[in-house]
């Protein structure tokens, strides 16, 4: 049985759960969610999500949301199969666990409301505020500071092998460097370009990119 | 060598400490005080370089962000104190769906509240009443949410009491405490029956009784 993921294949959450599918071989399906519609705040969408966010998986009988925990889900159930996103021991899933909760955390809604400032808004006709967007860039720029004395130490966050942590990253930063015109805040950084480069490489985001842009 | 927990005086630092004493493990504490900006040293700086609360170390290992931390511990000493990650991956899974909606549904209100009405003043600043009053609607959405779900189960992730609801106590308890709040909880009434149960775990009035 496959893997249902309510969503958009362009949406950056769902995105977060695509990309640990494909890395561990497992099978899905997209059930598409209109966002731009409003399809997720639909009454018969609050069914499956009651905050009214995507994505949300079925999997056969179970269902669960939030891409941060179905992706902690997907790689404990397939630990055997495809790369190990967990770390080896106790010590480096607590890792993965710290940089999953600063990408949450410190780096998401920084990205998260760049690109709603420079993509989202002005899609939809909208003004930007420019204060607002130098602010959040300087922020960005900060935390992204500290990426990259944590990269000049290790290869990857949580440690020298690519985990969810770095996973978690990839779908704002495409849109970051992409769409948001913000490249320059990966470029001018020697180890976290390099990290970058690395991760964005790996054939399941290709994969991923190719469907979705 | 007994974990030391960066901290205790604030909220999210509490949110490890309850877990440590849910799962019988020894710790002690070190002060850091935010007013004086103590988070902010280079000292501080070098174990936690976005300068948060907590932090914990233990033996050689260094660790920051409380919901990792918890999750640390809840796996490591599987064996010992309560279940706090479910008996099955599903379960296990269900817990991690509820941490997260605490961290991006529950915590971002309810931590603009705790910030404009506990300490804002500390720091010399006016109180956002806009501010306060929109973190509150949007608080109070998602415990509609919560209040549906606890009508169907007795927890958060399940028939369980698990990491899920133990994550809420430190910032609820400002709610209904020192925000003056209390009706937001009061007001539900399966959420106000779970704030009861979690609450009055031994462990949370231990927390409590010591800091």
């Amino acid at each position: 049985m496959v893997v249902k993921v309510y969503g958009s294949v362009k949406a950056a959450c769902p995105q977060r759960v695509l990309a640990c599918l494909l890395e561990k071989g497992v099978e899905f399906e997209i059930v598409q969610v209109d966002l731009d519609e409003g399809e997720h705040k639909r009454p018969e969408f609050l069914l499956r999500q009651p905050f009214g966010q995507v994505p949300v998986i079925e999997d056969g009988d179970f269902k669960l949301f939030e891409s941060r925990a179905i992706i902690r889900y997907y790689a404990a159930k397939y630990a055997n199969q495809g790369p190990n996103l967990l770390g080896n021991t106790l010590e480096e899933k607590a890792l993965v666990d710290q940089w999953l909760e600063v990408e949450a955390h410190n780096f998401n809604d920084l990205a998260f409301n760049l690109v709603l400032q420079l993509v989202i808004l002005p899609r939809m006709g909208q003004r930007s505020d420019t204060a607002l967007v130098h602010n959040l860039e300087q922020k960005l720029e900060a935390v992204l500071n500290i990426y990259e004395q944590r990269l000049s130490k290790s290869n990857y966050l949580a440690g020298d092998s690519f985990t969810l942590a770095d996973l978690s990253h990839l779908p704002a930063l495409r849109y970051l460097m992409n769409e948001a015109g913000m490249a320059h805040l990966v470029t001018q950084r020697k180890h976290v370009n390099a990290w970058w480069d690395k991760i964005s490489s790996r054939p399941a985001w290709k994969k991923l990119a190719s469907l979705a842009h | 060598m007994v974990v030391k927990v960066y901290g205790p005086a604030y909220a999210s630092p509490k949110r490890v400490i309850v877990c440590l004493i849910e799962k019988q493990i020894e710790f002690e504490t070190a002060p850091v005080d935010l007013i004086k900006g103590e988070h902010r040293n280079p000292e501080y700086l070098k174990l936690q370089p976005f300068g948060a609360l907590p932090v914990i170390q233990d033996g050689d290992f260094t660790l920051y962000e409380s919901r990792a931390i918890i999750r640390y511990y809840a796996e490591k000493y599987r064996s010992q104190g309560t279940e706090l990650l479910g008996k099955t991956i599903e379960e296990r899974g269900l817990v991690e769906q509820w941490l997260e909606v605490e961290a991006h549904n529950y915590h971002p209100p309810i931590y603009e509240m705790t910030v404009q009405l506990l300490f804002a003043s500390k720091l010399g600043l006016s109180v956002d009443e806009k501010l306060v009053k929109k973190s509150e609607e949007k608080l109070g959405k998602v415990l509609d949410v919560y209040e549906e779900r606890l009508s169907k189960s007795n927890y958060l992730a399940g028939d369980f009491f698990s990491l899920a609801d133990l994550s809420h106590l430190p910032f609820t308890q400002y709610l209904v405490g020192p925000m003056e709040k209390e009706y937001m909880i009061r007001d539900r009434k399966h959420v106000s029956a779970w704030w009861d149960d979690i609450s009055n775990r031994p462990s949370w009035k231990k927390v409590l009784e010591l800091y």
